[in-house]
């Protein structure tokens, strides 16, 4: 019983769950019918929740004269407040006819919900409301002027936008809508924006107001065509509202009754300005200057002491881009040392065009008596009205250290007297080395010697004699059964050294050794004169081996007692030196005997 | 000692042999006579017709650091320093030890508007750029080979050696051999790789400016003018990205550098 009576509540509960989750997402327009060029405001209000996202309509058939702007609007129905959140974006219809905005959609709780389509009338403008902004463009537009349509790169050219009004057109305000940025120019600002201001001037006998809208002095970077960036004002302009029906015939002197306000933009025409380049070739030595120059160079003194200062001022007076100017870089004698140079400056822009001069001061202080010639300052210069490059020179300025008391006497060496103070050898002019006469030895283009194929070659050819040195010593060396010559001579002389050794063995009375030595040098010279493989020395096959090559069996029989002997003689009874002496002798005559009858 | 003699012959032929093949041969007659031609108008203060001469040489596939050299001197002679420091930065390419470049380049490059403070070097890095450019490309290629050759004796020694103390010296010789081949080689690969690609270019054009971006409407960053020595580290179509000795980077067109 208990738990049925929560029933209610938890029903009522679930109910205000669910409307809790009841959105709605509708679109609005502040009119249905607009002329071609009016601007249409969408609102779009989502009721009961916070979207997390919002996605304008695609822009099929208008552009967008506004950012998305966001609101929040609290609305009252009886006893209940309702929330909702507000999108509104301005639209600009691209074309007469019927324009349909697609949905604009808003995520809520992680679904999509989308609006409704949403239909406007675009009309064409009528003849009146094309006479009416004829009207008003005569009577309200931007003028530019340039100083000169065809320039050369760096030539300074002034841009002004005037605004022109006329006393019977009404404005209600006005602000900057684009403004000009001047990409690839340098500028030279004459007159700012903030400084704008109208003044009455009298024109074809009608009464203008004319402002100053901004006017700069452009130099250009680089060649080519431009069209200048567009200088675009937005303004309101009243017009009566009693006529409703036909706001466009109004009568601009009735000042009485209430005003709709029209917007409108001003924008100056397309100006076009053509950027020539500089004739090539240009003088290395071309300074970057376009216009026109004169140029001096002077000393602050003619004679100074040695450790004063002096001071070369190079001056620069023309029109032109002077503040592209680089100072020189001065290449000084010997013992004149220098200190960073100042530049200064008079440039003035008043008269419309950049004028004036650049002064460039270098302070110096001579180290040394003498005379002191500065090298020749040159300035190179475009001339824009002979259209030719002008090279003007300081000519060579010289001055003089007179005798200075202090360093004479410490300095300066004297000779015989006292010690000889040593100084560095310094250069007293710079100049380059000279050319090397001798060219006999070139390369094709990209020749390096290391990796050249030659390079290589070299590295590699001791690698190859290497591996064929050791193919041959394989092949012929000591050792080798397919060297019989060379192997046998070895192994005979090896015989000789295993029965010297046991000679020496039998004189000091050492019996094993000796019977080692001398059945060693026995095998050795066996194997080697019969050529019998290392495995297959024995009695039988030395006997056989001894018939083949023409020995009578008796003679093969003898020698190979002789093995046996070698072998067996240690166990032998008897005196053991007269034993081995008999082993010795038996075996040296055996060996006597074959290489007798084989031959040496 | 009829066979050491033959062996001292082929090794005295050899020894003469590499060196030969590795340098560079005469230049054709018609080549002769242009260089020259080009020595005598630098003679009679003739310089842009002895560039001329010089330039015709190198157009016609042949170089040597020399000969960048002598152009170098006619062109800064003829008042055009860009090209000349470029022509002693070519010349010290080829032959990093060839003083009067490296006198004349320090010369030219004083007179240039732009003073570029060098980012301090690592001693280390210094070291090593000493111990690459301590031989030209001739030099290294030539201890290289000697090492190849002083290697394979050593191994002769090791493997076919009768006498233990003949073996013990060949694997003395391998060994040292060896290092030393492994030494010259790396530094001589470094030196080669750097001519290959030094990345570098010199301004040439008189003023310009230097984007932020690789397009014509990027922001100017600075202003360089002709005659420096850059750093190019990137390519898009057709702008380079530069880097100067104190660190600034910033893009400029291809046409207005001169890469080495």
């Amino acid at each position: 019983m208990v738990s049925k009576a929560w029933i209610p509540f938890i029903v009522m509960a679930l109910a205000s769950a669910a409307w809790a989750q009841e959105y709605r997402f509708a679109v609005e327009a502040d009119k249905t019918t607009v002329t071609l060029g009016g601007v249409v405001t969408l609102t779009y209000r989502l009721e009961g929740g916070n979207p997390t996202e919002f996605k304008e309509p695609q822009a099929q058939g208008f552009d967008y004269a506004s950012y998305v702007s966001q609101g929040m609007e609290m609305r009252q129905f009886g006893s209940r407040f309702t929330k909702a959140i507000t999108f509104s974006v301005s639209i600009k219809p691209k074309q007469v006819g019927t324009l349909v905005v697609q949905p604009a959609s808003v995520v809520v709780s992680g679904s999509r919900l989308e609006s409704d389509k949403i239909v406007i009338q675009v009309t064409d403008k009528g003849q009146a409301e094309k006479d009416f902004y004829a009207r008003i463009a005569q009577g309200l537009y931007i003028k530019v002027s340039l100083s000169k349509n065809t320039v050369y790169v760096g030539e300074q050219v002034r841009l002004t936008y005037t605004l022109y009004r006329n006393a019977s057109t009404p404005i209600a305000n006005l602000e900057y809508k684009t403004l000009p940025e001047y990409d690839g120019f340098w500028k030279e600002v004459l007159v700012d924006r903030q400084k704008f201001q109208l003044t009455d001037e009298l024109i074809n006998g009608e009464r203008y107001q004319t402002g100053i809208l901004e006017s700069v002095i452009l130099f250009p970077q680089k060649a080519g065509t431009f069209t200048l960036d567009p200088f675009v004002l937005h303004t309101r302009i009243p017009v009566p509202s009693r006529r409703r029906t036909n706001p466009f015939f109004f009568d601009f002197d009735d000042f009485f009754g209430s005003y709709n306000y029209l917007d409108y933009d001003i924008e100056s025409p397309i100006t076009k300005l053509t950027v020539n380049p500089l004739p090539q070739p240009q003088p290395s030595a071309f300074s970057g200057l376009v216009g026109k120059f004169s140029f001096t160079a002077a000393l602050s003194a003619q004679q100074v002491e040695v450790d004063d200062a002096i001071t070369l001022n190079a001056t620069v007076t023309g029109t032109g881009n002077l503040r592209m100017l680089n100072p020189w870089r001065l290449q000084l004698p010997l013992g004149l040392e220098d200190y960073p140079n100042k530049t200064h400056d008079n440039v003035s822009t008043k008269s419309g065009v950049m004028q004036g001069n650049r002064r460039f001061e270098y302070l110096m202080f001579p180290r040394r008596e003498g005379v002191f010639k500065l090298p020749e300052l040159s300035l190179c210069f475009f001339d824009v009205e002979t259209e030719k490059y002008i090279t003007l020179s300081s000519g060579i300025l010289s001055f003089q250290t007179g005798k200075s008391s202090e360093v004479v006497g410490t300095n300066a060496p004297t000779a015989g007297k006292g010690p000889v103070v040593k100084s560095d050898i310094a250069f007293i002019n710079n100049d380059i080395q000279y050319i090397i006469p001798d060219l006999s030895r070139l390369y094709p283009l990209g020749y390096s010697p290391f990796l050249s194929s030659s390079h290589i070659l070299w590295s590699s050819v001791p690698f190859i004699i290497l591996v064929m040195a050791i193919w041959l010593y394989r092949r012929y060396g000591p050792g080798q059964q397919l060297g019989p010559a060379y192997g046998m001579r070895h192994a005979l002389i090896l015989a000789k050294k295993h029965l010297d050794q046991a000679q020496k063995h039998m004189v000091s009375g050492r019996e094993n050794l000796f019977y080692d030595e001398v059945s060693k040098a026995l095998a050795t010279f066996l194997t080697q004169r019969l050529g019998l493989p290392a495995g297959e020395y024995s009695r039988d096959r030395v006997e056989q081996a001894l018939q083949e090559r023409g020995f009578t069996p008796p003679e093969a029989q003898a020698i190979g007692q002789v093995i046996d002997l070698c072998g067996f003689a240690r166990f032998a009874p008897g005196t053991k030196a007269l034993v081995m002496h008999d082993v010795f002798i038996q075996t040296s005559q055996a060996m006597a005997q074959i290489d007798q009858k084989l031959g040496a | 000692m009829r066979m050491n003699n033959a062996v001292a012959i082929v090794w005295a032929a050899i020894a003469v042999a590499i060196p030969y093949s590795l340098r560079a041969g005469d230049p054709p007659a018609h080549l002769a006579d242009s260089l020259a031609a080009g020595n005598a108008h630098y003679v009679k203060d003739n310089f842009k017709l002895a560039a001329a001469a010089y330039g015709w040489v190198l157009a016609q596939g042949y170089e040597s650091a020399a000969l960048y050299y002598n152009l170098g001197n006619a062109y800064y002679k003829g008042q055009n320093l860009p090209l000349s420091i470029w022509c002693y930065e070519k010349a010290l390419l080829l032959r990093p030890n060839l003083e009067e470049a490296r006198i004349n380049l320090d010369l030219a490059n004083g007179q240039l508007p732009d003073k570029v403070q060098a980012l301090p070097r690592m001693s280390a890095w210094v070291l090593w750029q000493r111990m690459v450019n301590a031989m030209s490309p001739l030099g290294w290629a030539l201890s290289t080979a000697l090492a190849c050759w002083l290697a394979a004796m050593g191994l002769a020694m090791l493997l076919l050696g009768r006498a233990a103390r003949w073996r013990r010296w060949g694997l003395y010789l391998v060994l040292a051999a060896a290092l030393a081949l492994l030494g010259a080689g790396t530094l001589a690969y470094a030196q080669w790789a750097h001519r290959k690609n030094p990345r570098q270019a010199i301004v040439i054009t008189s003023n310009v400016y230097v984007k932020s971006a690789p397009e014509a409407h990027a922001t100017d960053l600075f202003l360089i003018h002709a005659g420096l020595n850059v750093h190019t580290d990137d390519q898009i179509g057709p702008w380079a990205k530069i880097r100067l000795a104190d660190g600034k980077m910033g893009w400029v067109e291809l046409t207005d550098i001169k890469p080495l």
